[in-house]
């Protein structure tokens, strides 16, 4: 083996490896929800601590829970629960709305899960 | 009425030759089953190092392309995806060959060459399936992967062609 065969194969070795801390880590991780209630102004909410949100909607309050860079719905005073089987949201892009009580979150992430949606 | 008649001359024939050669590895190769669905070893690629390292890269681009075209005729993938993505395979390790050797000449041995080409074998291939089968970002996951693979055959293709042609591994 030449030098220089020694060389590609240090730079081809590098270079799978760059692909795999590229390609493998996942950089859609979450980092904001942007929580809309009603009539009002959109607020982003950090998702670094876990906690749990009241929102008073136009029926009553929801209740979101943020866990380990994830929010979800965990109670709200709608008939149908569909925010709440929405489940856990944490890629940018995704999205829950309780409908009834005019709450939305929307995960805001650098990298989206959609490019676009239409409704 | 006049005839035509078209003489090989001695480059044609020394393609000829080499491309039954790698065709005869390219078939023999399709007809095993993979461990890795969608990947090969790529022995054929052995032809073309060699080919590359003893005639130039002239020869070698008429050998990788040939074989190919005659290979998947042979085995009746002609103008199917497999032979899409076999040819934009063929064509992207063809160009990094032709750009190394111009850069790199006989700084690199069949080591080196195998490598490039193995990896930029697998490049084109992704760069085919992303833009024209499967445009979705999750196929880039597998990446890693193949081109762990592309590595790993690429070496063993390099040092078997050292063999071969008698050079120092």
């Amino acid at each position: 083996m030449k030098t220089g065969d020694k060389l590609i194969l240090a730079v081809a070795v590098i270079f799978v490896g760059w692909l795999y801390s590229h390609f493998w880590t996942d950089r859609g991780h979450a980092d904001f929800a942007r929580i809309t209630v009603a009539d009002g102004e959109p607020q982003l909410i950090s998702l670094d601590e876990n906690r749990l949100l009241e929102m008073k909607g136009t029926s009553g309050i929801s209740e979101l829970e943020i866990n380990n860079g994830r929010i979800r719905f965990k109670h709200s005073p709608c008939p149908n629960q569909i925010c709440v089987h929405a489940g856990w949201l944490q890629h940018g892009g995704e999205f829950a709305a309780c409908l009834p009580n005019h709450v939305a979150i929307e995960i805001v992430a650098n990298t989206t899960l959609f490019d676009a949606i239409n409704f | 009425m006049t005839t035509i008649t078209l003489l090989p001359d001695r480059e044609d024939t020394l393609v000829a030759w080499l491309t039954a050669f790698a065709i005869m590895i390219h078939v023999f190769e399709a007809a095993i089953p993979s461990p890795f669905p969608g990947a090969k070893p790529g022995l054929a690629n052995v032809i073309t190092i060699a080919t590359l390292l003893i005639f130039g890269w002239r020869t070698a681009a008429w050998v990788s392309l040939l074989r190919v075209l005659v290979a998947s005729l042979m085995i009746g993938t002609f103008l199917s995806p497999t032979f899409a993505m076999s040819l934009s395979g063929a064509l992207a390790s063809i160009l990094i060959l032709g750009a190394s050797w111009r850069l790199f000449g006989h700084y690199l041995g069949a080591v080196g060459y195998s490598i490039l080409a193995a990896l930029a074998h697998m490049g084109g291939q992704f760069l085919l399936a992303y833009t024209l089968f499967i445009p979705n970002p999750g196929i880039l996951r597998l990446l890693p992967v193949f081109m762990s693979l592309a590595l790993v055959f690429g070496l063993l293709s390099g040092i078997i062609a050292a063999a071969m042609i008698k050079q120092e591994s």
